[in-house]
């Protein structure tokens, strides 16, 4: 693999990256970074060493990283799923430090960071719409709180590095990468070896947190990975709402997103976990997301995918606990230059397990949607019941969209439906809009919209508004 | 002859973890098992068959039919395909290579233009002892009606219908090709037995090739014995207006890997598929079904039916692909899986490959127990649970069984299926 890896050019065209149909300028700006701490370019233990030491790791996370780059050096890349070809991890920086530490006021962040985070409007949202806002720049966090009382309920939301290093170090290394074991898959490994920023929230028992968490990743450097940890516990009956935001400028190198999310929710919990991905299309983005869930537990998975260059990305639940239930909505844009691979994973363990899977999915200018999936029910999951559907939409002849769900049943105690559909948008529809006084593109725009409502409809008012304006903006020139 | 092959390639890779990306089969058998091919007698006018036809002979009778291969380097225009076949099928071409190491010889059927073929074509290829005995005791299958001695009984009949033997092959693999003429239409129907306690292998690989406006009801029954690897492989190309409606069962055999695939490259041709199964004790039915469509306004169903009892093990891979090209193309595949024992194991993959907009393309699957609501309704109707659920299984599988076209052969498939439910 690393030969695989070695070889092959960085590539991304500049046709691609500019595509006149997105125009992600809110999103595409740029920063000085001069000034900001680089480590050098590469992936060895001698790099590994400087990222832990930099972060001040405890001893036993230092030896977890080495470990991890060991198994990373081990595994393949996949053989299947988008190509790769264009990542080299040799001209990749993995670590890269802002010229400041976290500060849990705007006013202390400093004024270039500070001013890219409001152009996104995070601080107007934290003020708004949000009981607490991690905001990540490059490899760090560069501001953290959380409101008084939401801390006052025992919600703990912090960083993970503070984390790591205070009295919740034992709870973090007994939950860290153990639903997303360092084994599961190479990037899982990278991750492993070189992760940086990140959140850890955990939910006391019965404390139903009534506004949302938000963490944004702000991706600012050329040629670099971000490589945050999400670990979020809800205890029992507890209740969480958490969000997740990303963007970056548009590069003509390669860069790289290996993030890793675990969450663990507890017996009679429930945790609503919703992204608005908007990666720009340099962008690698091999993401892990995986939830653990007990008895009685609820887990919701909220998606929208419309930026990177290409994709792995299949938030997976593990429904171990007896009447754990599982929700995937999510939908994927798909323009030109990206291939994105998308879907989810849940495997029913516990007996009265259910889950339920809507996806959407809209291919057009030469954009590439695989929508990937699978259902595993065990035999000890007696009395489960299991739904996916699946519907795309492709917009023109350049693009493509495959399916490719799979099913893994191991007990006749069982009910377990799949339906999928491809098609285009319907002349008719279109006629009857236009006849209303709308443009084509208009017209198209709505019903895509319309397509993605069971997406944007779980969506707190602000978040579905920007997924609404993205499908608006790759709409364009429709 | 020792099998140790990868078969059933998935069009598009996936997890590997999930192990559904191809199937393994390695297995040794002596190879030696006679199996004699009878065929009803009685051929319509215009139906021609040709046994033993060897590979060349069939490569320049391909040319001069003009069988262009369509297949690309690439599936759905994106992912390389594991190996290309000249004409492709759905096992892959390891069978090929199997049957091409093993000198087997094909049988060739052809329809000329402009036939309507009004008796159905019907083979029956047996390695059952019993049976064979019986159809052996004298080739001659015909009483001479000028001897006034002749006992009426002595003439042979299978499934109702007069059969002549067409030829005794000392290897279980047979190959055969179906060429189907312009606008003509006939039905064929293939069977398969092998003894119960037999532990050898059958091997069929079919290829059709339907020109244009060609219309043919394809039946293909595979009631091996529950102890037989069977391989099970079909391949089809349609031309312009051809329909190839083509029904299936998978009833026997201890192991059997099975494929399809049609290539549906004419204008408005058509591909309808049936298939059923019944699969349980400690079997295993593994399939790979694909329908790859690049003319335009051309039609593909797909539709599995079938049961999973005791300890048996299903994978079917199931796969539309539309291509660049297919414009007003319709597809559709849909699985309905019934699960009648607590430690089956069902896999399904029911994928659809898309590169072209102006299509409709869907899949569905449902998979699991008879509802409680059913089995109620019928207990309060007097009927118990195991009698409820043969009743069920026979609906299922009556669905592709009702496509048979001979009583006889339909009187046999149903004593096979009764046969299944023994441990119920």
């Amino acid at each position: 693999m690393g030969e695989q890896m070695k070889d092959k050019p960085i590539a991304v065209s500049e046709e691609e990256l500019n595509s006149p149909d997105t125009d992600h300028s809110i999103y595409d700006f740029r920063d000085d970074e001069s000034e900001f701490y680089k480590i050098q370019e590469g992936l060895t233990p001698e790099i590994v060493k400087q990222i832990s030491k930099e972060k001040h790791d405890p001893d036993w996370m230092l030896d977890f990283r080495l470990h991890a780059l060991e198994v990373y050096y081990q595994l393949e890349v996949p053989n299947w799923g988008p190509p790769i070809d264009g990542l080299n991890m040799d001209k990749i920086v993995t670590y890269v430090r802002p010229n400041t530490n976290m500060k849990t006021d705007w006013k202390d962040v400093p004024e270039n960071i500070k001013v890219a985070f409001e152009k996104l409007g995070i601080p107007q949202a934290e003020r708004e719409a949000l009981a607490g806002v991690g905001a990540q720049y490059d490899s760090e966090l560069v501001y953290h709180n959380v409101k008084e009382d939401v801390a006052a309920q025992g919600v703990i939301y912090t960083d993970m590095e503070s984390a790591l290093n205070s009295e919740y170090s034992d709870m973090v290394r007994e939950y860290f990468m153990k639903v997303v074991p360092v084994t599961d898959h190479k990037f899982a490994a990278l991750h492993g070896a070189v992760w940086s920023g990140g959140s850890f929230v955990y939910v006391p028992k019965g404390v139903k947190v009534d506004i949302p968490l938000q963490s944004y990743f702000r991706f600012n450097a050329k040629g670099a990975g971000q490589f945050e940890h999400t670990l979020i516990i809800v205890d029992e009956g507890a209740d969480l709402h958490f969000i997740e935001g990303c963007s970056a400028p548009k590069y003509n190198v390669a860069s790289l997103h290996a993030g890793t999310v675990e969450l663990y929710v507890k017996k009679g919990a429930r945790l609503r976990y919703s992204t608005i991905e908007n990666w720009s299309k340099n962008m690698y983005n091999l993401n892990t997301k995986r939830a653990l869930v007990e008895e009685n537990g609820r887990m919701e998975w909220v998606t929208g995918s419309f930026g990177s260059h290409e994709s792995y990305l299949y938030p997976s639940t593990i429904l171990k606990g007896k009447n754990s239930h599982c929700e995937f909505t999510g939908v994927t844009f798909s323009g030109a230059g990206q291939n994105l691979d998308t879907g989810t994973k849940i495997i029913h363990i516990g007996e009265g397990t259910s889950s339920f899977v809507d996806s959407k999915s809209v291919s057009k200018d030469g954009g590439i949607n695989n929508f990937r999936s699978v259902i595993e029910v065990r035999k000890t999951a007696k009395g489960s019941k299991c739904a996916v559907n699946c519907g795309s939409l492709m917009l023109d002849n350049l693009s493509r969209s495959d399916t490719i769900p799979a099913m893994d049943i191991r007990t006749a105690d069982c009910d377990c439906g799949h339906e999928a559909k491809i098609g285009r948008i319907s002349d008719e529809a279109v006629f009857y809009l236009m006849s209303r006084g709308l443009s084509e593109s208009d017209a198209k725009a709505m019903i895509v919209s319309g397509f993605a409502n069971p997406v944007s409809k779980e969506l707190p008012l602000e978040y579905a508004a920007e997924m609404n304006n993205l499908i608006k903006l790759e709409m364009e020139g429709m | 002859m020792k099998l140790d092959m990868k078969v059933n390639h998935l069009p598009v890779l996936t997890w590997n973890k999930l192990k559904l990306n191809d199937a393994d089969v390695k297995a040794e058998f002596s190879g030696e098992l006679p199996v004699y091919t009878f065929y009803a007698s009685g051929l319509s006018e215009g139906v021609e068959i040709k046994t033993d036809v060897t590979a060349d002979e069939v490569k320049k009778m391909s040319e001069g039919l003009k069988i262009e291969n369509k297949r690309e380097a690439y599936v759905a225009g994106k992912y390389p395909i594991y190996a290309k076949q000249q004409f492709a099928t759905g096992m892959g071409v390891e069978i090929d290579e199997l049957f091409e190491s093993n000198n087997v010889l094909t049988d060739v059927i052809t329809v000329a233009d402009n036939v309507s073929a009004k008796e159905p074509l019907l083979l029956h290829f047996s390695s059952t002892a019993a049976e064979k005995d019986e159809l052996l005791a004298g080739w001659k299958t015909e009483i001479d009606e000028n001897d006034e001695d002749a006992d009426p009984d002595s003439v042979k009949s299978f499934a109702g219908k007069k059969m002549e033997a067409l030829k005794k092959s000392e290897k279980p693999l047979f190959a055969q090709l179906i060429v189907v003429g312009e606008n003509s239409e006939v039905t064929i129907a293939l069977d398969f037995t092998s003894d119960d306690e037999s532990t050898e292998l059958i091997g069929i690989s079919t290829r059709l090739y339907l020109k244009k406006g060609a219309k043919v009801k394809f039946v293909k029954i595979q009631r091996a014995g529950n102890k037989t690897l069977v391989l099970n492989d079909t391949g089809a190309i349609e031309e312009e207006y051809a329909q190839l409606d083509y029904a299936k069962l998978e009833l026997g055999g201890e192991k059997t890997y099975t494929g399809v695939y049609s290539a549906l490259n004419g204008k408005k041709s058509i591909f309808y598929f049936d298939c059923g199964f019944f699969v349980n004790e400690k079997r295993i039915l593994d399939g790979n079904f694909v329908a790859t469509q690049r003319g335009r306004e051309t039609d593909a169903k797909m539709f599995f039916k079938g049961v999973l009892a005791d300890e048996a093990q299903k994978v079917f891979r199931e796969t539309i692909d539309m291509r660049l090209g297919s414009e007003g193309s319709l597809g559709d595949e849909q699985e309905d899986s019934l699960l009648l024992g607590d430690n089956v194991i069902n896999k399904a993959m029911p994928i659809i490959l898309c590169e072209e907009e102006k299509v409709e393309a869907r899949h569905g699957a449902t998979i699991g127990k008879i509802s409680d609501e059913m089995l109620f309704y019928m207990q309060t109707r007097g009927i118990e649970k195991v009698e409820a659920e043969k009743m069920i299984v026979r609906g299922k599988l009556n669905d592709v069984s009702r496509k048979i076209p001979d009583e006889g052969l339909s009187a046999l498939v149903r004593s096979k299926i009764e046969e299944g439910f023994k441990n119920l």
